[in-house]
């Protein structure tokens, strides 16, 4: 996808109370098969351009960034991960499992007022002409944590 | 963003070598006019060797030709900083090896206090009006070939950079940022390894796509002689971190016995630099009798 925007996600009793010391969104079997891209996290400002100033007034909250593999350069299958690991395979995993990502929104999630908030994500691809976005951005999942 | 240490000057001591004089890598901003010659023509005699002591042997590693080792343990995992500290230690080896010898040690890129590529590697000659080997680097045919398989949907960037056999950079990329003071302070702040190295690789991917062109690609990156003053200033933020935090875990203890191939050095082996014979510096001169 080429921009994510979540559902309203209902903030927990201490997340509404702004008493939590930091808060991260966690970003699940993220892609990294393709191209580079920064992905920005932007909190109740869906509607953000790919040109959006990366400050806090603009709803701005952290990015991840995807040093992408660039495509795959073998034969069919050679960039597939495989479903299931050999039993007796005791050698790195898959070289493009795909990869978990955690940004610390702490600060925008205490600015914001409401008792829900809205992730945006875009991902910006490298381009001359200006901030792209670029259709690079799957993950199957994620999650907001506060701690203590 | 300042490094003191508190270990003596020599390496880690081992029964056969128990005082061996440390080596310091400096700021490439730092360097007199000598020393960046020095390293501009290690540079060159490396480029020069065809072998596997020479640079696209090095660069290759990285990504392509196949197989990019870096997938394996450098990117989105835990041992990130542990694969590509055994990288820069074993490609500076070969760089003080190559020709007849060099006393240099790959220096650091502060993107902090120089956001900009360094006039030594922004150059296209150097001083006497050769090709300045700092700047741009011929990639070889096999990668190139290669990297032309490599076609993603909806991004003609891959095939552009395989049709482009001299690394190129694009720096200051629209919609990126090379990270300030404040951003480094905050990752440093983190005090747990997991936290630390995640926002640290996500900030060396952003200057990786910064840089643009072949920096901004996993298969060719490590062709463009920046990679390596890049990668020195990673090594040394983590150097930092852990003189900051010495009772923090740099590794999860189930990776500490893993190999980082194709290196031959195991994660364990590069907590400490000292081990493996060197520190950072802000500046160093020398003078040998």
């Amino acid at each position: 996808m080429d921009r994510y925007i979540s559902p309203s996600i209902e903030l927990t009793a201490a997340q509404r109370r702004r008493s939590f010391s930091r808060a991260d969104v966690v970003f699940y079997n993220v892609d990294a098969r393709g191209a580079s891209f920064v992905a920005k996290v932007f909190l109740d400002v869906p509607g953000q351009p790919p040109d959006a100033s990366p400050t806090r007034e603009d709803g701005y909250a952290g990015f991840f960034c995807i040093f992408g593999h660039g495509g795959c350069f073998g034969d069919e299958g050679h960039c597939e991960v495989p479903p299931a690991r050999d039993p007796f395979d005791v050698g790195p995993p898959h070289g493009l499992t795909p990869q978990i990502k955690l940004v610390d929104v702490t600060t925008q999630l205490k600015a914001i007022t409401g008792d829900t908030v809205i992730l945006t994500v875009l991902p910006i691809s490298r381009s001359q002409e200006g901030p792209i976005l670029i259709d690079a951005l799957e993950f199957t999942s994620l999650r907001l944590l506060s701690y203590d | 963003m300042a490094l003191h240490s508190h270990w003596m000057p020599t390496g880690a001591p081992t029964p056969q070598n128990p005082a061996v004089a440390l080596r310091y890598r400096a700021s490439v901003s730092e360097l007199t006019d000598a020393q960046l010659a020095e390293l501009r023509a290690a540079f060159a005699d490396m480029q020069a060797t065809a072998d596997d002591r020479g640079y696209q042997y090095w660069a290759g590693i990285h990504g392509l030709p196949l197989p990019a080792w870096c997938d394996k343990y450098g990117h989105g995992k835990p041992t990130f900083l542990h694969w590509h500290r055994a990288y820069l230690y074993q490609f500076e080896l070969k760089l003080r090896a190559a020709g007849h010898g060099h006393d240099v040690m790959l220096p650091w890129w502060d993107w902090l206090n120089v956001p900009e590529i360094p006039s030594a590697y922004a150059v296209t000659e150097n001083p006497a009006g050769a090709p300045n080997p700092l700047h741009s680097v011929r990639i070889n045919d096999v990668a190139l070939q290669q990297g032309a398989r490599g076609a993603i949907p909806g991004d003609p960037g891959e095939i552009e950079l395989a049709r482009q056999p001299d690394t190129v950079r694009h720096e200051g990329l629209p919609g990126t940022q090379l990270p300030t003071r404040a951003d480094i302070d905050q990752v440093l702040a983190y005090s747990d390894f997991q936290s630390f190295t995640a926002n640290l690789e996500d900030w060396h991917g952003q200057v990786h796509v910064w840089v643009g062109g072949h920096m901004s690609d996993i298969p060719f990156a490590a062709y463009d002689p920046i990679f390596w003053a890049h990668h020195t200033m990673i090594d040394r933020i983590w150097r930092i971190w852990q003189l900051r935090y010495p009772d923090a875990a740099s590794l999860p203890a189930t990776l500490d016995s893993e190999v980082m191939e194709p290196f031959g050095l195991s994660a364990g082996r590069t907590l400490d630099v000292t081990t493996l014979g060197y520190d950072y510096a802000s500046a160093t001169t020398s003078i040998n009798l």
